[in-house]
């Protein structure tokens, strides 16, 4: 097994897959971290909160993160689909007994490529955010650790999924095209036209929302609390709510449920594909 | 655990795709110390067998055994079994070495091991070259050292010769009569027999997902059939006097006459005795190449079969009976394209393409 995983870090170091995709997050979560501390410091917003600096940092490496997921679960999916496409998967199921093993190899080698993008992303957005806001921007460094490691979860969580699912469809053409309709499309017309019936509380458990909801169910009620101090009891639900339609999650969902939740995903996913390609046919 | 036999063993095996029957009932077993030769049509199963043999696809029914037991159960596969059912596997961006140090590495050899089985093929110049613009000939000698990397008791090669130049071919050949001597097993698979003749020493000849033939390719050779081909004037008198004589004969698309079995001076006898004018006589021998071609032409006959198998004379042994075709004495030389409407033997050969393998060429000559 040891044997597995070092063979799929050799596949993964020696091609270009992994740092092409690292580029967009690299860029992404300064952006965002950056663009959001700014807005963040706007004069105005200053005002209404009584010249107190505000720390947005907290909010725009949750929304990095939840930009970010999407290439998180791009790597996930390519990771099996590339065996396919590429035609080494019979070389590589002939090298390992049982196929499972080969999919259990992939989750950890991609768990720790996972963990550079969660650390890149919680550096970036955080230098982004250093930029913007300067250091008041991040409230204490406790605050900053839970929702930098909530956001590494997350991107963690994602490419196993992904991982999951590229084993399940074989495609990396459909795999890609599904995940970005479903991330960037569909699950936002569903939840709209959820909203308004009586399925509504639906919306929170689908993947997306879930996910979002690991590190913004976390952050929105840290950045209330920082800058509502004592007065936090007092906030009014529409303040959570708007902060939570900006930056994901929402209003009362522990982040922790958002987690188990989108777990849930990831498992059943994994599992999926842990199964069919376990009993497929490889022609 | 294996018992390290270094044997094949193919046991009723059946394989369907939807309505489509790629293997069916399918026995034999390929020994240690050999090069067995696969040899079948195109579409006739080769390729579905091979990767049911390797785990890699299911069979519908019956088994596959290697060293006794199925591959799914060997421990660390690679170092009993390697295989190339495929010359693209490789990612394109990755060197010949990258590529192979993923499969040290998952085999748990030192990385030398790389560089030894590309020398081994003649690719050590082009280790650090991408494999992306890599030959078809280069591309199955890096499929051959990746099957080589665990150094296997058992190699098992689909169409190894496709791409390859003569020079490659004959390389190939020596490599695998090496590897066989020295006590292993060697199964390789290929639609031309012609290309296989001098590498293989047994051969499994397979036709529609069925074996007509498993035994010693010498046997095969000295079953060669001869037959008399005679042009006459009055070719009913002279089937009706060679039927008296216990012979049979078919016409042949030119109009003459094909008599298997015998030799021309019985037929010449005959004819005089018959007062048929004779205009022409010819011996002809059938070769290997021929053989094969008469076993497995069958495949794409939608007709009845016709009658049961006639196994040369000397031939070891002949798979279970079915719908293929023994070597009909009827049936077109090989190489000559069908031409429908004349002669009965190929309105008994090709009277249509068999549904399950639109698209076949024939069963000769084509490409993989
Ligand atoms: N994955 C598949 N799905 C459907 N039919 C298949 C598949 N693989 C092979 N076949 C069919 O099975 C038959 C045998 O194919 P194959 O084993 O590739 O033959 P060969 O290797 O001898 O050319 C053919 O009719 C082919 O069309
Ligand atoms: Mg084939």
């Amino acid at each position: 097994m040891n044997g597995l995983i070092k063979a799929e870090f050799r596949k993964i170091f020696t091609t270009h897959l992994w740092w092409a995709l690292l580029i967009p997050v690299v860029v992404l979560s300064f952006l965002a971290g950056w663009g959001g501390t700014e807005f963040g410091q706007m004069s105005i917003i200053r005002q209404m909160t009584g010249g107190q600096d505000l720390p947005t940092g907290l909010l725009t490496m949750s929304l990095s993160t939840n930009y970010v997921t999407v290439f998180a679960a791009l790597l996930g999916a390519l990771a099996m689909t590339g065996e396919y496409r590429h035609k080494t998967a019979t070389t590589t199921f002939l090298t390992a007994n049982p196929r499972g093993a080969v999919l259990g190899a992939k989750l950890i080698a991609y768990t720790n490529i996972a963990l550079i993008y969660g650390i890149a992303n919680t550096l970036f957005a955080s230098l982004g955010g250093l930029l913007g806001a300067g250091s008041d921007g991040f409230g204490e460094f406790a605050q900053w650790l839970m929702v930098g490691g909530a956001g590494i979860l997350s991107i963690v969580l994602w490419t196993l999924l992904g991982l999951g699912f590229g084993a399940m469809v074989t495609s990396s053409v459909v795999a890609v095209l599904v995940l970005l309709g479903y991330v960037l499309v569909f699950e936002s017309l569903v939840s709209s036209a959820m909203s308004s019936s009586a399925m509504s509380w639906l919306g929170d458990y689908l993947p997306g929302a879930a996910s979002n909801g690991i590190v913004s169910n976390l952050s929105v009620p840290m950045f209330v609390s920082d800058v509502a101090g004592a007065r936090e009891p007092m906030v009014s639900e529409t303040a959570y709510r708007l902060l939570h339609s900006v930056f994901g999650g929402s209003y009362g969902f522990p982040w922790w449920g958002s987690l188990l939740v989108f777990a849930g995903y990831a498992a059943v996913f994994v599992a999926g594909g842990w199964l069919t390609s376990s009993k497929r046919d490889i022609t | 655990m294996h018992d390290g036999s270094g044997r094949i063993l193919v046991q009723g095996l059946n394989k369907s795709f939807g309505p489509i029957n790629a293997v069916q009932n399918l026995n034999f077993s390929v020994e240690p110390g050999s090069v067995t030769g696969f040899l079948g049509p195109n579409g006739s199963g080769k390729t579905t067998t091979l990767r049911m043999i390797l785990g890699l696809i299911s069979p519908t029914a019956g088994g596959a055994f290697i060293n006794g037991q199925p591959f799914s159960r060997l421990p660390n596969p690679a170092t009993v079994v390697g295989a190339v059912l495929d010359s693209q596997g490789f990612h394109p961006g990755q060197t010949a070495r990258t590529h192979l140090r993923c499969y040290t590495a998952a085999l748990n050899l030192p990385d030398q091991q790389a560089d030894q089985v590309l020398e081994l093929v003649g690719l050590s110049s082009a280790a650090t070259r991408k494999t992306g613009g890599f030959s078809l000939g280069m591309r199955q000698r890096l499929a051959l050292a990746t099957a080589l990397i665990g150094n296997p008791q058992i190699l098992i090669l689909d169409e190894p010769a496709n791409g390859l130049d003569p020079e490659g071919i004959a390389w190939l050949r020596g490599f695998l009569k090496s590897f066989a001597s020295t006590g292993r097993t060697a199964l390789v698979s290929s639609h031309l027999l012609r290309e296989m003749e001098h590498t293989v020493d047994n051969v499994v000849i397979v036709s529609r997902g069925q074996c007509v033939y498993n035994g010693d390719l010498d046997q095969l050779r000295a079953a060669q059939q001869s037959r008399v081909l005679v042009r006459t004037a009055d070719p009913a008198t002279l089937v009706e006097a060679l039927r008296q004589s216990g012979l049979t004969a078919e016409y042949l698309p030119d109009g003459s006459l094909a008599v298997p079995g015998t030799d021309s001076k019985t037929v010449a006898d005959l004819a005089l005795g018959a007062g048929v004018a004779v205009h022409g006589m010819q011996e002809e021998n059938l070769d290997l190449e021929q053989i094969f071609f008469q076993l497995t032409t069958g495949q794409y006959s939608g007709g009845a079969p016709q009658g049961p198998p006639q196994p040369p004379q000397g031939a070891a042994q002949w798979g279970p009976g079915g719908p293929q075709q023994p070597p009909q004495p009827g049936a077109p030389p090989p190489g000559t394209p069908p031409s429908p409407g004349v002669g009965q033997g190929y309105q008994q050969v090709y009277p249509q393409q068999d549904q399950n393998n639109q698209g076949g060429n024939g069963g000769y000559g084509g490409n993989a």
